[in-house]
């Protein structure tokens, strides 16, 4: 049985601020800064509570989720999210338990 | 002491010494010297309320504008900017005198000044609080800032914003403002109390001419200003005065993009520029008609607490 990815964030350092949902980061080990939007900040905002998976990400993000398509679609835009932030050094996703 | 206090000939003196003169010019204490001394007359005048520093203070630059090359003093005449001994940049022609001294102290503080982060911008004050208008070239900036500044606005900056990130506060750092082409006509226009220098034509940006930084502002020099608006202008022929919030983010994103040395300050420059925005309205600022956008942001100044 495969194991779901768990994420969590990096112990990089972050400094983080939030406006409205928005967030901005500003990862000390690149020296790059980041918007996410307020989808982007709800995952980060869920993973600063401990490690996830896209199944318990995709509950935070819409606690009603509907079937079908618009599912699927979502599910593939926060695995597009988390790989990008994962490249970017500030999650990490691991299958170990 | 002050520049103007010495008669020209004195100048002339002081500043072709070896030693130059030393002048303060906001938190900054330039050491001058002079091997070209036909921008005496502008330099003069447009520096005129800078005091001059006592003996024994720290000099952030020494800068010195020559003739470049024996030959150059008679054909086709260049000056040479140097910066402690070394010339960052190619001569220009020797007409350019002035400007070329302007830019050669623009680019000593944008490299060097790191202990401050510093936002592409003009910055004014009004009843302790400050208005910082950061622009792209083109957009108006500097047109915007003389009127404001003969509008009942303190000059703290044309160019320069420059942010302490021990307070967050804004460094007063009043310098000539230069007006380009078309500009220079608006400014006489509108304010015709505003002391303009010589135009240098030809330059790398046109018609150049200085306005005077007011007196007072040099005055207060040393008194710094709690940031309170953050408005990026946009001038555009034809264009309604249009005054639009933005959001934090957008602010911040574009507050940092339009900063010299955001990235090399690392840390300090996310956390400096994340309290300027937290402490600031932000607006972006369309038009056309200078007495409009000046209702418009006089308008700020009274009713926003």
């Amino acid at each position: 049985m495969v194991r779901p990815v768990r994420w969590r964030l990096s112990s990089a350092p972050l400094l983080e601020v939030v406006w409205d949902g928005e967030r901005l980061l500003y990862q000390g080990a690149s020296g790059e800064t980041h918007y996410l939007n307020a989808a982007g900040s709800q995952v980060v905002a869920r993973l600063h509570e401990g490690e996830a998976t896209v199944d318990d990400l995709l509950a935070v993000l819409d606690p009603a989720p509907s079937a079908g398509a618009a599912e699927v679609l979502r599910r593939s835009q926060l695995e597009a999210l988390l790989a990008r932030l994962d490249e970017l050094g500030i999650v990490i996703g691991t299958t170990t338990a | 002491m002050r520049v103007g206090d010495l008669d020209i000939d004195e100048l002339a003196r002081q500043v072709q010494r070896p030693c130059g003169i030393d002048v303060c010019i906001g938190p900054f204490l330039v050491n001058l010297q002079l091997g070209l001394t036909a921008l005496l007359p502008v330099l003069w005048r447009m520096w005129g309320d800078y005091p001059l520093a006592v003996p024994g203070q720290v000099r952030d630059f020494h800068v010195r504008l020559d003739h470049h090359g024996w030959l150059r003093r008679w054909w086709r005449p260049q000056a040479r900017f140097t910066v402690d001994g070394r010339s960052p940049f190619q001569p220009l022609a020797a007409a350019h005198h002035f400007p070329m001294l302007e830019w050669g102290l623009n680019w000593c503080v944008a490299r060097r000044a790191h202990h401050l982060l510093m936002l592409h911008a003009a910055v004014l004050e009004r009843g302790g609080r400050a208005l910082v208008l950061p622009g792209a070239p083109g957009a108006g900036k500097s047109t915007l800032c003389t009127a404001l500044a003969h509008r009942g606005w303190r000059l703290l900056s044309d160019e320069f914003g420059l942010v302490a990130p021990q307070h967050g506060r804004l460094l007063p750092l009043p310098r000539p403002i230069p007006l380009k082409n078309d500009s220079i006509e608006v400014i006489r226009a509108f304010a015709p109390e505003a002391e303009i220098g010589p135009a240098f034509t030809g330059t790398r940006k046109g018609t150049v001419a200085h306005v005077r930084p007011p007196r007072a502002a040099v005055m207060r020099m040393d008194e710094p200003a709690t940031p309170a608006w953050v408005v990026f202008p946009r001038w555009q022929a034809e264009a309604p005065t249009r005054l639009e919030p933005l959001n934090r983010s957008d602010a911040f994103l574009m507050v940092a993009g339009n900063a010299f040395n955001y990235e090399l300050c690392g840390e300090g420059g996310f956390i400096t520029v994340a309290r300027l925005v937290e402490r600031c309205r932000c607006y972006r600022l369309g038009y056309s008609d200078l007495d409009a956008a000046l209702g418009v942001l006089g308008a700020l100044a009274e009713t926003e607490p």
